[in-house]
């Protein structure tokens, strides 16, 4: 039921995406939503497309591996698709009682939906590429410049990375609590939906007292090793620009004018196809 | 009951690159009225072949009966078939590695309760079957309606065990039940199996790293090495292959190993060693 969840997760590989400093990748994670929610007529998105299938194809993350980290996506994609669908205004086609369909929603639903998708997948390539130790030390850089008005960077980079690291050992313990419990005779298959959810207690109380319990003990050995996140924290390995870094950067704000030049030109010379 | 196991094997992943065979090639007839000991280093296992045991692990290939009876059958379960893996689940009953962390109820009365419950029974028979166990695990009545995380780790720990006794399963299985606990605590759960054992005429399938607690309880003992069933026999038989048991990563009691090296043979108790000692050097 809650096997292998992918998505936030590390996927070792040693592609150029994997090599690239987390602060480029974190620029270009910007730059791509950017362009997402920039770009509003179809051939905005075939060129979105290019260019997420190329990252896509240079991050050596296969295909699969992505899709199945969509899979608690979709609940969200079709809430928003029905909220669109049936709730906008505009020249209405289908009328019932508080819903009504209109052409503008039909197309809003569809772009919100593909808009959703394509954040979520260009976020996750972030993760796919990026082990939660480098992406702590590419927010902890970016956040630097706040410390002026002190701003906790270093604390919420850690969390954050620690937050994501828990994925795969909550969906552990989550396995190993489901299947005791069905050892006990438990039953999560038959059932209405409000059965089906006591059911989860059963398993829900002991991964919290778990989680609590694996914080704690988190919290106790990074106390023995000194951790401590102020200033003055040196590293093991600085982070350092390459080349193949700065090319990166000028080709993502490339990227993003691009973006805005077609935004531009598509809103003044072609009215088909707007959102 | 009787489970027999007919060229089973498990793979986990299969078909990726992380493919991995678990198990492969058990054929195995356990249960009946013995207590058997599983043995074999991490990673050899174990594990897989026990949740294999009550139908929580569906085997790749192969054959599982219980009394004659399969459970798997090809393609999708349906309604009734549930029920009846279900109510196998019960009958074979589970005990996990550090039990005590699927405790959730709001008392320990109420979460031995869990298991008699899921079977059905109302609650009068629930609670009857409830503290039965527990008085089989030795938990003290003042316990019964304090809250599971109140009670200390060796007391979980029985309170969980007791969670599967509810059920009244005709064949036990524990997953290393002693791992953790102190030496006390170890051999008086040991001691409570042992009884129980022969009291309720209950298997017991029992996965222990300590060739001594085998020795001492086990009248047959499985080891495993690398998904591989290799010794399979009384308790005896099986510590007379030191040499095999050694090349597994595994060993014979201390004892044993003392009184082979000076010339007494194999003893699985110390108990034994002392008999035997006296006999051959009692009269000096």
């Amino acid at each position: 039921m809650f096997k292998d969840i992918t998505i936030g997760q590390y996927y070792p590989s040693n592609s150029i995406l994997h090599r690239l400093d987390p602060r480029v990748k974190l620029f270009g994670v910007v730059v791509y939503i950017a362009a997402v929610f920039i770009i509003n007529n179809l051939i905005g998105f075939i060129f979105l497309t290019i260019a997420i299938a190329l990252l896509i194809g240079m991050s050596k993350v296969p295909l699969k591996h992505i899709l199945k980290g969509l899979r608690f996506v979709w609940f969200l994609v079709a809430l928003a698709i029905f909220f669109n669908l049936f709730f906008s205004d505009g020249t209405i086609i289908w009328r019932w009682w508080i819903f009504h369909m209109s052409y503008e929603g039909i197309y809003r639903a569809v772009f919100f939906a593909v808009r959703l998708i394509y954040v979520i997948v260009g976020a996750s390539l972030l993760t796919y590429t990026t082990t939660p130790t480098t992406l702590t030390n590419g927010l902890e850089k970016v956040f630097k410049p706040l410390d002026a008005i002190h701003f906790p960077g270093h604390e919420i980079a850690m969390m954050m990375s620690i937050a994501l690291r828990f994925i795969p050992i909550l969906t552990e313990e989550i396995n190993k609590i489901t299947k005791a419990q069905l050892a006990r005779g438990a039953d999560f298959d038959t059932g209405g939906l409000i059965l089906k959810a006591r059911g989860m207690i059963p398993i829900m109380v002991p991964l919290f007292v778990s989680a609590f319990r694996r914080a704690t003990e988190l919290a106790t050995a990074m106390e023995a090793r000194c951790y401590s996140g102020g200033p003055n924290r040196t590293k093991m390995f600085p982070l350092k620009y390459e080349k193949r870094d700065k090319i990166a950067y000028i080709i993502l704000v490339l990227y993003l004018l691009a973006a805005i030049g077609l935004r531009i030109a598509m809103d003044h010379f072609l009215t088909w196809g707007a959102v | 009951m009787i489970i027999k196991l007919e060229d089973v094997n498990y793979i986990y992943n299969p078909g990726t690159v992380e493919e991995v065979t678990a198990v492969s090639d058990a054929n195995l007839e356990l249960g009946g009225d013995s207590f058997t000991a599983i043995i074999g280093s991490t990673g050899s296992g174990k594990s897989t072949l026990i949740q294999m045991l009550n139908g929580l692990l569906e085997p790749a290939s192969g054959q599982i009966t219980y009394d004659g009876v399969p459970i798997y059958k090809k393609g999708k379960l349906n309604k009734e078939e549930k029920k009846a893996l279900r109510q196998l689940r019960c009958r074979v009953g589970l005990v996990f590695q550090y039990p005590e962390y699927q405790l959730f109820e709001e008392t320990v009365l109420k979460d031995v309760c869990y298991g008699p419950k899921n079977l059905g029974f109302s609650k009068e028979e629930q609670e009857e079957k409830a503290r039965a166990a527990l008085a089989a695990v030795g938990a003290s009545e003042e316990l019964f309606e304090k809250s599971p995380f109140e009670i200390s780790g060796g007391e979980k720990r029985r309170v969980a065990i007791a969670g599967v006794l509810a059920m009244e399963p005709e064949v036990l299985i524990l997953d290393e039940p002693t791992a953790g606990l102190d030496p006390l605590g170890k051999s008086q759960l040991l001691e409570l199996l042992k009884k129980y054992h022969e009291e309720k005429h209950v298997a017991i399938i029992l996965v222990s790293h300590s060739m001594e607690e085998v020795a001492q309880y086990a009248d047959r003992v499985i080891a495993m090495s690398k998904s591989k069933i290799v010794l399979d026999g009384s308790t005896e038989d099986v510590f007379a292959h030191r040499a095999e048991l050694e090349e597994i990563g595994l060993g014979v009691p201390e004892v044993c190993a003392f009184t082979q090296s000076i010339g007494l043979g194999d003893v699985l108790t110390v108990e034994e060693a002392a008999e035997k000692i006296m006999q051959v050097y009692g009269n000096v």
